[in-house]
């Protein structure tokens, strides 16, 4: 009853008590126009600091969009709305007018980059050899070419890959270079122009809230509440590394005023398993890790041919979006989807339904629900819910959604998260999950419900240091109960050193011990020099039946490592990279890491890059 | 602002008091709680870690396990340092009846600017014991930075034994200067094959005379160091340690 109450009270009184100011207002209802290609111009203008310009990037790649002023604070962490408020005049969305396609891209006319990583080395019986596994019919190294060209709003893109140990060149059907794009890209989001992107080739498409449609991998779920809203960049070319999650094909964006259609079709050869292996109707396309370097894993290159064709529409008023997607997946599938995003004062509601229909099944159609708001309560607290529910056969070969399982379906899900701003310096995050998977039958998932609690304390100073120590306790009804504890600190030393120390700890609440591990990197980063150099080292103990630790360390230039720690062992990584002249840019990287208990035994692997920039 | 500084720190370092579980066999004799140079001259310990005021000098310590009969150790240290870089070396013997291990080191330090110093050791270690093993050598790299945030805190970071074999250990050290006189410093130190390792340590300086005190938590072990400043320019120290697994040490320091 008191619990009502309590609910009752905030549903009711929440509102009144938290009326923003008339600037406030006047902030809220004008659209903040910040998207990452202006980045480092904000950085070179001092608009923003090294930290909230790394915050800034990390939301992006999250698919994030800023578009109001409370997301902007939110990201950003500050507590009072002076330091907003400043940034704001130069952040505003100027009126629409013509410019020019020239100043869109900010980047080089020109750039092209050639990556290698050579066979990794093994210690064996005190004896550096390399790494070669007999069952691989290609050599033991990996390969990248990829190249841009930009001229007045047409991006040109392409590449050519092959992954350690895969073939250079295949014969036979689909033969060929193992990974190949090529991407003609026109943009006029900037111009008043109706074609406001055409696209021609490889390339990607963020709709919605992921549940429908969204190629690209996501980061999973986030502590941070606003990081749960998805915010969709819409048709982008792609030039990136995964060789499954992408269209190919043609695609047009239409917009005229607030109003935009898209248009897209893709035909693809993508990996499968023959018909002749599965008994399933449909046609299996599990398999896809994109590699292809046995007989077994070349069997299945290229062996289905993909047809997808989709026509959305969305209107993006200032403060409410909307959008419809209808999808056709070849003979597969079909879908319909609507999603809406709506800010009113200190409420931000989202959401996604679709319904999608296997083709040949007996299922009849399934649906996904995602849900969600975030109430500002005060620029000092925040409160996001988020509500999933995917059925049990739902179907979305390219989405995204937060999910416990990667699929994407036969789930039901609550998030309720809180945010808090307790000093300037220190915010406390907290987020509940309680999530169920059905029992289904012919599947691999039981019924399962998971308890998943995270208390995060955050702590930025000014310019120089951030930290952030994270409690967590996940307790599956299947299995044991995991209990985490994470920090990550990150000092700015100077203007070109940085030094970050993480640490992480998990313990099973059944098993004596705890998994933990250990890193420090130091980065040497300046704005103005050629050379740039990191060294990051680290060590772990997770011994069965300990939990296993997973290391997601960023190396500068190369990208982020992932690493699953188990056993008793050690790591050392070092990147550099230097601009040689105004065009040229060379990068090597090596990975040293050493097992003193359990598999693997001691390893070193190297790379380097080489990229021309006119 | 200190207390609040301080609180951080504590947050830092709150999961490895938890962490923290076994005691850490410390190869070296010296006492751990050094990263940070105020001073002092420190490079033994950290690479980075040098002051500006302590321009040259030189110091020879001995070291007597009381526990294990017919066993002492000796180093000799010696630095210079000019401008923004720092030179250090230093020879230690640890000599038995059965075996003599030694070690030479340099380390080279550069203050990348007032608060931020960076610096790199290699070590050379050799263990000579003709009638078991025979002669073991090796050598290993150290890398050190010391950062001072403000007036009262200071931090430390060093991988030591940087080797091929991985057994490298991370040091990292907080030291808090509460008042002029008065210090208190916090640390961890792990290596992979062992649990990590934390430890506290309080230092007072009354005129000529500096006290220290420091503890392995939990109880692994303990030290004590009165050092006096003579007016000759030399310095003695008498350090009496305990540690779990090697029993009561004693340590004698000469430097200047």
């Amino acid at each position: 009853m008191k619990n009502w109450l309590l609910i009752y009270g905030i549903v009711s009184f929440g509102p009144s008590l938290a009326q923003p100011s008339l600037s406030e207002l006047l902030a809220e209802n004008q659209q903040i126009e910040l998207v990452p290609s202006q980045l480092d111009a904000m950085g070179t203008l001092a608009l923003f600091n090294e930290f909230e310009l790394e915050q800034l990037r990390a939301f992006f790649q999250n698919g994030g969009v800023i578009s109001n002023y409370y997301q902007l604070q939110g990201i950003l962490h500050h507590s009072t709305t002076a330091q907003i408020n400043q940034k704001i005049p130069l952040l505003l969305l100027p009126p629409s007018t013509f410019v020019s396609g020239q100043s869109h891209y900010k980047v080089s006319n020109y750039k092209s980059e050639f990556r290698i990583n050579y066979p990794s080395f093994l210690k064996q019986n005190n004896q550096w050899r390399p790494h070669l596994d007999t069952n691989y019919l290609g050599p033991a190294m990996a390969l990248r070419y990829r190249w841009q060209c930009n001229y007045l709003n047409w991006q040109l893109n392409g590449q050519l890959a092959k992954d350690s140990g895969e073939p250079i060149w295949y014969q036979g059907k689909n033969g060929g270079v193992d990974y190949q794009t090529f991407t003609a890209f026109l943009n006029n989001d900037r111009s008043s122009k109706t074609i406001k992107r055409f696209v021609m080739g490889a390339y990607q498409i963020q709709w919605g809230q992921g549940l429908q449609l969204w190629t690209s991998r996501g980061m999973g779920k986030s502590i941070d509440l606003l990081q749960l809203v998805r915010n969709p960049l819409g048709l982008k070319p792609y030039s990136g590394n995964d060789e499954q999650r992408y269209f190919q094909g043609a695609a047009i964006c239409l917009g005229k005023s607030k109003n935009e259609l898209l248009v897209f079709s893709s035909i693809r050869h993508v990996d499968a398993i023959q018909k002749l292996d599965t008994l399933s109707n449909e046609f299996n396309f599990s398999y896809s890790s994109g590699y292809h370097r046995t007989l077994s894993e070349i069997a299945k290159r290229k062996q289905q041919q993909e047809l997808i064709f989709g026509i959305a529409f969305n209107q993006n008023k200032e403060l409410f979006r909307w959008g419809l997607c209808i999808l056709q997946h070849s003979q597969i599938y079909s879908s319909v989807g609507a999603n809406w995003q709506w800010s009113k004062k200190q409420y931000y509601f989202y959401g996604e339904e679709v319904l999608s229909r296997i083709t040949n099944g007996v299922q009849p159609p399934q649906w996904a629900h995602n849900f969600g708001l975030i109430y500002f309560f005060d620029p000092k607290l925040e409160m996001a819910a988020h509500l999933r529910y995917y059925a049990p056969y739902y179907l979305a070969n390219y989405a995204n959604p937060i999910s416990n399982i990667s699929s994407g379906s036969n789930e039901l899900g609550l998030i309720v998260q809180l945010k808090s701003q307790l000093t300037p310096n220190w915010a406390l995050l907290l987020a509940l999950e309680r999530a169920a998977v059905y029992l289904k039958p012919n599947s691999a998932h039981f019924y399962d419900v998971i308890n998943d609690s995270r208390l995060v304390l955050n702590y930025l100073s000014k310019h120089k240091t951030q930290a952030r120590l994270q409690f967590s306790h996940r307790y599956p009804k299947s299995n044991q109960a995991i209990l985490g504890l994470q920090f990550n600190c990150q000092i700015e030393l100077d203007q070109n050193w940085q030094l970050n120390v993480v640490g992480q700890l998990l313990k099973n609440t059944k098993v004596i011990g705890s998994s933990r591990q250990l890193r420090c990197s130091i980065r040497y980063i300046p704005k103005s020099k050629g050379l740039r150099l990191e060294l990051s080292s680290g060590m772990y103990q997770a011994n069965s039946p300990l939990p296993p630790l997973y290391m997601h360390a960023y190396l500068l230039g190369v990208g982020t490592q992932t690493m699953l720690l188990s056993g008793v062992g050690s790591f050392t990584m070092g990147s550099i990279r230097w601009q040689v002249s105004g065009h040229w840019q060379i990068q090597f990287h090596s990975v040293f890491t050493s097992n003193l208990k359990g598999v693997g035994g001691a390893k070193v692997q190297c790379g380097g890059m080489f990229r021309y920039e006119l | 602002m200190p207390l609040r500084s301080f609180m951080f720190f504590l947050i830092l370092l709150l999961p490895t008091l938890l962490l923290s579980q076994v005691y850490w066999p410390l190869a070296s004799w010296n006492s751990f709680v050094a990263l940070n140079a105020q001073k002092k001259n420190v490079q033994w310990a950290n690479p980075a870690a040098f002051s500006i005021d302590d321009k040259k000098g030189c110091s020879i310590e001995t070291v007597l396990p009381l526990s294990i009969p017919n066993l002492l150790g000796i180093r000799v240290k010696n630095h210079f340092a000019k401008a923004n870089i720092s030179y250090h070396q230093d020879l230690s013997l640890l000599l038995c009846e059965s075996f003599i291990q030694g070690g030479f080191s340099n380390a080279i330090a550069l203050a990348i600017n007032q608060n931020f110093k960076m610096g790199l050791a290699l070590q050379t270690k050799f263990l000579q014991q003709p009638q078991y093993y025979g002669n073991f050598f090796t050598a290993l790299g150290r890398l050190g930075l010391q950062y001072q945030m403000n007036k009262a805190h200071y931090l430390s970071m060093v991988l030591d034994d940087i080797a091929p074999k991985q057994m490298q250990i991370i040091r990292i050290e907080h030291l808090w200067c509460m008042q002029q006189n008065l210090h208190f410093a916090q640390g961890l130190q792990w290596c992979p094959s062992s649990s990590p390792q934390i430890y506290l340590s309080i230092q007072q300086s009354i005129k000529d005379y500096h006290l220290q005190f420091g503890l392995g938590i939990p109880m692994q072990s303990f030290e004590v160091a009165v050092s006096h400043k003579l007016k000759s320019s030399w310095e003695w120290t008498i350090m009496p340690t305990w540690r779990q697994g090697i029993g009561y040490l004693v340590q004698f320091q000469l430097s200047r």
